[in-house]
């Protein structure tokens, strides 16, 4: 495979991903044209790309899902969830395509024939669901204001029926904006003048978003008391034409000059038109535009792929400097020169500024992982018939990507059980009066130099004398046992607990949160549970930052120095070694309580006379304390962790090395791994 | 035909020569103090700082048989670029002293010796004769790196011995 397909194949897992995320957007929000359009333009790209770099196959089936979705666009189709069922599938679909050697090939096809025939059946079925379209365009430009000219010319004897034609006059004003010229001329010498006969008239220009009707309307019943004439002077609102003004001053009894203010009107109008098709065409070009820059924004902000190997070499130089510079530091406090302080120092700045932007280039916000479960819950829940709703909580705080990679694994494991064992069925939560949608929260945070992750449901939560009962039937405490209720759910993390009464293809996968707590304790965080029966369940995850750099205790033991990470430290105490060397079973005695130890001079064959005073570290051991003891304590570390390598890698009870200021080699035990390899009875 | 030059940096243990081809080193250091890790076989001497990366550090005489490497003025060590299960590794070996970089023709290598010498041929790529009528052994310094027993076959019952002391953890 050369490197421009590896490329696309990198692209395409990104599109895909982005295309489920697009999904469950629009699974929310059906029909919203953006996503349609996003989805569309993922469906595209991955055509396009299919088809440069011979992946045909993907090309082909791409084309099928444009084309559904382009008629989605055009309006003639309508999202379903059916067609948002194919598209999943589809994304799962093409990933395996992509992750195709050969071996599925059959199967692959398989499924596309599938998938191809109920994409089909959408399209056929198309006529069943077109969608209305909108009114026809109005032609009617400027907002659909037409502008008129109306004359209202009463008959003398119009009031003897009752009517005022000026209330007719203010209907009319009413329509719209308008001018009036009153006509005067007609009244009689006072003694030829009768009392209700009508002899002024009006002339009205009126711009109205009515039509001609709605101006006759106001006159219809008195059509035969007056001579009514309504005319179309121009499109849009004639009061705002330039140079029209003083056409339309009124003075009475002198009439609108109607041929100028209709030759005026026509001429406005139809420059008006020719600059709107100008206009409208430009718009349509702009829209163009906009996709383009709208995909260029997109595409700039997403930043660039860099090879995860780069980015460790890049720490690896980082911390060469970090400790290049320490010594530096040392030689410039010896040399007492200012000028050499004083650089030393701006360069520290520096460094520390580099390596805490490398640091942060490590980092990947847990909106990575988020896609994924979204798409998780969806389809778990589908399977075991239940409404669940997930939504996540500060997604953008991020974790070092190995962190990412291993705690993707327990997270789902922890959504399977609360789908599978935490939320209860539509019918249940009805029953105990909750509303039938279950709601899986997961919930993102900083703490101090810890990332918490929490997972929440709102489900039945856990019952700690049925876990009582369970760990019981198993053997896995005594019968007698007396536990409180808190220690009653932490059952659920010994090894060999699941209390699901039946095995689902969910979560008995005969794997429990045991599992989830050892690959958490892997990647050196912890996992607790607290839950409230018919409440629901919080499983809570606490991660250290990054897993290059560790808080540790530097202790030393004859001439090599050890770093105790410090979230195992329980407390330390100062012993004589005299104690050490008479206890008896490895168990020593401390203010009252039994701990077991390990004298980890033996445990290494370091050779030579201990100290006489000792120091015994208690770190935690699952629920126990049990002491290492050490020649000494230097103090707090804060540690790069380096690799060992793989020459080393049956060591395990080092998770690795750190160098130390002075540029020599310390190594970071792993507590755990020390305990388990040196236990050599089982009750310990 | 047969003209292709390599170069090879030869050094001594103990009292025999040996050369690795000049591709596989990246450094000669002086001799720092070495971090040992606990629980490892003995041959395993610790680990270094290498400007910043974490170096694994072999005694190359355990490794032959020989014994322990006493450190000298001469004493250094040869960081190389080892490939041990299809990855490349770095690791530094302890020599007891470096001597010199050479251009060897191709068809002036020896073949390795069969039976009766005293190293497996599986780690020695062949043998060359220096100017001085020295031989320098060429090891395969990633056949080395990849097995865990000892090279040296002298006396069976002995390398059987000592490749179980060896194990033994």
């Amino acid at each position: 495979m050369d490197n421009f397909q590896k490329k696309f194949l990198d692209e395409a897992s990104d599109l895909v991903s982005q295309l489920e995320q697009a999904l469950l957007t629009l699974e929310q929000d059906m029909g919203n044209p953006e996503l349609i359009d996003s989805i569309f333009r993922i469906m595209h790209s991955l055509k396009g790309g299919g088809g440069m770099f011979g992946f045909d196959n993907i090309s082909n089936y791409t084309h099928r899902l444009e084309n559904m979705y382009d008629l989605v666009r055009q309006k003639k189709l309508k999202v379903t969830r059916e067609m948002l069922d194919i598209t999943f599938e589809s994304a799962d679909h093409i990933t395996s395509m992509l992750n195709d050697d050969g071996s599925k090939t059959e199967a692959i096809k398989q499924n596309e024939e599938i998938l191809n025939k109920r994409i089909e059946a959408i399209l056929d079925g198309d006529s069943m669901s077109v969608v209305v379209e909108g009114p026809a365009e109005d032609d009617n430009q400027g907002g659909g204001v037409t502008s008129f000219y109306v004359k209202v010319k009463p008959y003398e004897h119009i009031q003897r029926n009752g009517t005022n034609p000026l209330l007719l006059i203010d209907e009319l004003v009413g329509l719209g904006k308008a001018k009036v010229n009153i006509f005067y001329s007609n009244i009689p010498d006072f003694e030829a003048l009768v009392y209700d006969d009508t002899y002024i008239w009006w002339e009205v220009i009126l711009s109205t978003e009515q039509d001609e009707d709605a101006i006759r309307d106001v006159f219809i019943f008195v059509e035969d008391d007056c001579e009514i004439v309504v005319k179309k002077l121009a499109e849009g609102d004639i009061f705002t034409f330039e140079g029209i003004e003083p056409l339309l001053q009124c003075s009475h009894d002198f009439p609108f000059d109607l041929e100028k203010i209709t030759k005026l009107a026509q001429a406005i109008n139809a420059l008006e038109k020719a600059k709107n098709t100008e206009a409208k065409k430009a718009a349509e070009e702009n829209k163009g535009d906009e996709h383009i820059k709208k995909f260029a924004k997109e595409s700039s902000i997403s930043g660039i792929r860099v090879a995860s190997e780069k980015i460790d070499s890049l720490m690896n130089l980082v911390s060469e400097l970090i400790t290049t510079q320490a010594g530096l530091n040392l030689y410039a406090d010896r040399e007492k020169n200012a000028e050499l302080t004083r650089i030393a120092e701006s360069l520290e700045n520096i460094s520390r500024q580099l390596r805490d932007t490398a640091f942060s280039i490590t980092l990947i916000p847990i909106d990575y992982l988020v896609t994924r479960f979204r798409r998780l819950v969806r389809d778990l829940s589908r399977e075991v018939g239940k409404e669940i709703e997930f939504e996540a909580k500060g997604a953008e705080v991020e974790l070092d990507k190995s962190l990412i990679e291993g705690i993707s694994e327990p997270l789902m494991h922890i959504l399977r059980n609360s789908v599978d064992h935490g939320i209860e069925s539509v019918a249940e939560r009805k029953a105990a009066g909750k509303p039938p949608a279950g709601k899986i929260t997961l919930q993102a945070y900083y703490s101090g130099s810890q990332v918490v992750i929490a997972v929440t449901d709102d489900g039945q939560g856990m019952n700690p004398d049925k876990i009582k009962r369970k760990a019981i039937e198993k053997g896995l405490i005594p019968s007698d046992a007396q536990l409180s209720d808190k220690e009653a759910v932490d059952l659920i993390f010994m090894p060999g607990f699941s209390t699901s009464e039946k095995v689902t293809n969910i979560s008995g996968r005969g794997v429990g949160m045991d599992v989830v707590k050892r690959k958490v304790s892997d990647i050196r965080g912890t996992v607790s549970v607290a839950s409230e029966p018919g409440e629901g369940t919080t499983i809570t995850i606490s991660l250290p930052l990054t897993l290059s750099i560790i808080d540790g205790m530097l202790v030393r033991i004859a001439d090599v120095d050890y770093i105790i990470p410090l979230s195992v430290i329980d407390t330390i105490f100062a012993v004589d070694h005299e104690r050490i060397a008479s206890s008896f079973q490895n168990v020593i005695n401390i203010e009252g309580v039994q701990y077991p130890f390990y004298y980890l001079r033996d445990e290494f064959s370091i050779p030579g006379e201990p100290p006489a005073r000792e120091e015994i570290i208690m770190v935690k051991y699952e629920d126990r304390k049990i002491g290492v003891v050490v020649d000494n304590i230097t103090g707090e570390y804060q540690a790069v962790l380096k690799p060992l390598g793989k020459l080393y890698r049956n060591q395990e009870i080092f998770s690795g090395a750190s160098i130390l200021g002075d540029g020599t080699v310390a190594l970071v035990l792993d507590t755990h791994k020390v305990i388990s390899k040196f236990t050599r009875y089982n009750d310990i | 035909m047969e003209h292709e030059t390599g170069s090879y940096i030869s050094f001594v243990l103990g009292d025999e020569y040996f050369a690795i081809n000049v591709t596989q080193v990246l450094n000669i250091l002086q001799l720092v103090q070495i971090t040992k890790v606990p629980t490892a076989p003995d041959y395993m001497k610790g680990v270094i700082n290498l400007r910043g990366t974490v170096l694994p550090i072999i005694d190359i005489r355990m490794k032959f048989g020989m014994p322990p490497i006493e450190y000298k003025r001469d004493t250094v060590i040869l960081v190389l670029n080892v490939e041990i299960d299809g990855e490349t590794v770095n690791a530094g070996i302890l020599v007891d002293a470096v001597k010199e970089v050479f251009e060897i023709v191709s068809d002036e290598i020896l073949p390795p010796p069969g039976i009766g010498s005293k190293y497996k041929s599986k780690f020695i790529d062949g043998i060359y004769k220096m100017n001085d009528d020295r031989f320098v052994m060429l090891l395969d310094i990633d056949k080395v790196f990849s097995t865990d027993e000892l090279i040296m076959m002298k006396d069976s019952t002995e390398t059987s011995e000592s490749q179980q002391a060896e194990v033994v953890e």
